[in-house]
C-alpha cells in the first residue's frame, strides 16, 4: 500500500468537485487520507455533510471535517450563480464530521503521514492558510500542495484577471502562495484544457454502466449533471487536479514566483507574476500550462472507470 | 494630410516621434502640447522647442498639465532613461522660440471644434492634457476623429512596475477618464512597442547623413540604447514607444488591433496603473477601444529610419 500516493482533499461543493473526490475515494487509484471543507457556493458546513455522503458512496472511512466559514479577512462573498452546489439528494452516510476544525485535520494527518501527504485544494485556499498558521512547518511535511485555481497567462473566469478560488480569499492565496510550501498551480492556463469530448467518455461511461455500484450510480448522475452544461463532452478541472496530485506530470508545468492582488475591486485575486526581461525571481511554484489531450482523455476515463468499478457494492 | 495634434512629455522617444510625424509628408502637426511626464512639463515644452528647431519647423507649442489629475506630482524625472535633460545630454542650447500665449488644453478644444471628427490626437505621455480637455469641453468627445495613445500594457509586462507602463502609471486617473470617454481610441502599448526595437548599428544611417538633424537624433537615440542594454540585458535596441504611435497614424496597416474593453487599475497595491483588458471569450462590457497587438517590426522600422531624418 506504500505506493499508492496519500491525498487530502480540500474543497466546496460542486458537481465537478463531488466528481473528483468520489474518484479520490473509488477509484484505488489514491489513498483518500481525509477531506476538509471550505466555504463557497455553500458553506463549509454544508460542504462537509455533502462530501461525507460521497465518500460514503465509496465506502470511504476518509475523516472529514468542516473548515473554513469565510475568508481569512473579509465577508463572506455571495455564491456564483453561474456556478452549481450539486445539489443532490445522495443517502446519509452514517457516519460523522470529525469534531476537529478543517486547518486542524489538515496539521494532523500531515504530522501523521510525514512526507507522504499530498493536498489537494479545489476551493478558496482559507483552510490551507489557516493550517499554516497554525504549523509553520506544515509546508516541509507534506509532498506538495496542488491548487486548482488561479489564472497566470490565461484571461480570469469571474474577472477579466481573476479566476473564481482566488477571488474568494485573496489574503489566504497570497499567504499560502508565500508560505514556501511546495505549489503545483492547475490554474486556467491549463484547467480549461481539462475537457473530455463526449466519445472520449464513452468507455468511462460503458463501465460505470456495468459497474452498477452505488459510486458509479453516482458518476451517471454527476457526469450528466456536468454534460448539460458543456457542449460536446465535459470539462473536469477538479479530476483533473486529483489525477496530476496522485500521478504527478500529467501536466507540463513552468517554474514562476507567483504572487496574488489583495487590494482594488478590478484586479483583486489576481494572480500575478513579474515576467519582465531580467526580472528577479523566487520560484515558489509550478504553473500548469500543457496537458495532451490524448492523455488527458485516456486518464481521466480510467480515473472515472476505476471509480464505478472501485466503489462499495 | 491627416491633420494631427501631437502631445509630448519630450523625452527623447517623444523627440523621435516629434521628427518622425513633422517630417512626414502623410500628416499635417497643428501643434504640438506638452505634458509633465519624463520631465517637468516646462522642460518638455523646450526640450520640444530645440527638436523643431533642428527640424527647422515652425510648428507651435502650447504648454500643458504640469501636474497629475489627483496625485501628488513626485517631480521625479526619468534621468537614467533620458538623461538630466530629458534629451541624453543635447539639451543644451536655447531654442529659438518660446512657447504660445494659449493653453494646450485650450488648443486642443479648439482645433477639435474647428475641424469636426478630422483632428487625430496622438498622444505619447501622459492623458492628463486630453483628460483636462474633455472635463472642460465634453463636447469635443464626438468630435475628436481619433486618439492614438501610446501607453500601457495589456498582454505583456510593464516597465515601471512587472504591471504597469510609464504613461500610466503617471497619471492613471487621467487614462481611466479617456478610457470611459467613449472617444474612439487605438492603444499602441508596450504589447507592440518592445518589438519595434532601434538596433544601435542603425544609427550609423543617420549619422552618414552627414545633418545637425542627423546628429542629433543619432546621438539621443544613442543615449536611449544604452538605458536599454542596462536595463534589459540582452536586447538589440531600445522600444521604439512614441514614434510607433506616429507610425500607425502615417499607416495603419503598420499594427494588427483586436477591440478590447480596457480599464485601468486605480486601487491595486500590485496592479496598481495596470492597463487590464477583458480577454476572455464573453467579455462583460463592449470595447473601448482598438488595442495593438501584432506590428510589422522590420517595415515600420525601415519606414520610421527612412523618414524620421
Amino acid at each position: 500500500m506504500d505506493n499508492i500516493p496519500k491525498l487530502l482533499v480540500d474543497t466546496d461543493t460542486g458537481t465537478g468537485k463531488s466528481l473528483a473526490l468520489l474518484c479520490a475515494a473509488a477509484s484505488g487509484l489514491a489513498e483518500l487520507a481525509g477531506v476538509t471543507t471550505v466555504f463557497g457556493q455553500a458553506g463549509a458546513a454544508e460542504a462537509a455533510e455533502r462530501m461525507l455522503r460521497i465518500i460514503g458512496l465509496a465506502g470511504s472511512a476518509a475523516p472529514v471535517a468542516a473548515g473554513a466559514e469565510r475568508p481569512l479577512f473579509r465577508e463572506r462573498p455571495p455564491a456564483d450563480p453561474e456556478e452549481d452546489a450539486a445539489d443532490f439528494a445522495f443517502p446519509e452516510s452514517g457516519r460523522r464530521l470529525e469534531t476537529l476544525s478543517g486547518a486542524d485535520l489538515i496539521v494532523d494527518l500531515a504530522n501523521r503521514l510525514p512526507g507522504e501527504l499530498t493536498l489537494v485544494a479545489l476551493g478558496p485556499l482559507t483552510n490551507i492558510a489557516l493550517a499554516l498558521v497554525k504549523d509553520s512547518a506544515l509546508g516541509g511535511k507534506v509532498k506538495r500542495l496542488v491548487v486548482l485555481g488561479g489564472a497566470l497567462k490565461a484571461p480570469g473566469d469571474v474577472t477579466p484577471v481573476a479566476e473564481r478560488n482566488m477571488r474568494r480569499d485573496p489574503e489566504a492565496a497570497f499567504r499560502v502562495f508565500h508560505s514556501g510550501i511546495p505549489i503545483t498551480m492547475l490554474g486556467l492556463d491549463v484547467s480549461r484544457q481539462a475537457f473530455v469530448s463526449a466519445d472520449g467518455l464513452k468507455p468511462a461511461l460503458n463501465a460505470v454502466t456495468e459497474a452498477g455500484t452505488p459510486a458509479a450510480e453516482a458518476i451517471r448522475r454527476l457526469l450528466g449533471e456536468l454534460a448539460a452544461r458543456f457542449e460536446g463532452g465535459v470539462r473536469l478541472a477538479e479530476l483533473l487536479a486529483v489525477a496530476e496530485a496522485a500521478e504527478p506530470g500529467l501536466v507540463g508545468t513552468e517554474p514562476h514566483d507567483v504572487t496574488v492582488e489583495t487590494k482594488g475591486a478590478l484586479s483583486l485575486g489576481a494572480t500575478l507574476t513579474d515576467l519582465r526581461i531580467g526580472a528577479k525571481r523566487k520560484i515558489n511554484c509550478e504553473v500548469g500550462m500543457t496537458v495532451s489531450p490524448e492523455r488527458l482523455e485516456d486518464r481521466l476515463a480510467r480515473w472515472l472507470a476505476a471509480a464505478a468499478k472501485g466503489g462499495a457494492r | 494630410m491627416k491633420p494631427i495634434i501631437l502631445d509630448v512629455d519630450t523625452g527623447i522617444d517623444d523627440a523621435l516621434a516629434i521628427a518622425y510625424a513633422v517630417r512626414s509628408p502623410a500628416l499635417e502637426v497643428l501643434g504640438i502640447t506638452t505634458c509633465f511626464g519624463n520631465v517637468p512639463v516646462e522642460e518638455a515644452s523646450r526640450n520640444s522647442l530645440i527638436v523643431l528647431d533642428y527640424l527647422d519647423s515652425g510648428v507651435p507649442v502650447f504648454q500643458g498639465a504640469a501636474h497629475p489629475l489627483v496625485r501628488p506630482y513626485s517631480g521625479e524625472k526619468a534621468v537614467a532613461v533620458h538623461g538630466e535633460d530629458g534629451l541624453g545630454g543635447r539639451a543644451d542650447i536655447e531654442p529659438k522660440r518660446g512657447v504660445e500665449p494659449v493653453s494646450a488644453v485650450d488648443f486642443i478644444i479648439g482645433r477639435v471644434k474647428e475641424r469636426p471628427n478630422e483632428v487625430t490626437l496622438i498622444c505619447v505621455g501622459t492623458l492628463t492634457n486630453l483628460a483636462l480637455a474633455l472635463m472642460k469641453a465634453p463636447e469635443i468627445a464626438g468630435l475628436i476623429g481619433r486618439v492614438v495613445i501610446m501607453g500601457g500594457a495589456v498582454t505583456v509586462p510593464g516597465n515601471v512596475t512587472p504591471w504597469a507602463e510609464a504613461n500610466i502609471i503617471n497619471d492613471p486617473e487621467a487614462a481611466d477618464f479617456v478610457f470611459r470617454s467613449g472617444v474612439p481610441i487605438t492603444l499602441v502599448g508596450l504589447d507592440v512597442t518592445m518589438k519595434t526595437l532601434l538596433p544601435e548599428e542603425a544609427l550609423a544611417e543617420w549619422r552618414a547623413k552627414g545633418t545637425r538633424l542627423g546628429d542629433f537624433m543619432a546621438d539621443i537615440a544613442a543615449f536611449y540604447i544604452g538605458c536599454y542594454k542596462r536595463n534589459y540585458p540582452g536586447i538589440r535596441g531600445c522600444g521604439l514607444h512614441d514614434p510607433l504611435a506616429v507610425g500607425v497614424v502615417i499607416d495603419p496597416s503598420f499594427v494588427k488591433t483586436r477591440p478590447l474593453h480596457v480599464q485601468v487599475d486605480l486601487e491595486g497595491e500590485l496592479s496598481f496603473a495596470r492597463t487590464v483588458g477583458d480577454l476572455r471569450d464573453k467579455p462583460e462590457k463592449e470595447p473601448n477601444m482598438d488595442v495593438c497587438l501584432k506590428v510589422d517590426a522590420e517595415r515600420f522600422l525601415r519606414h520610421f529610419l527612412d523618414n524620421a531624418v
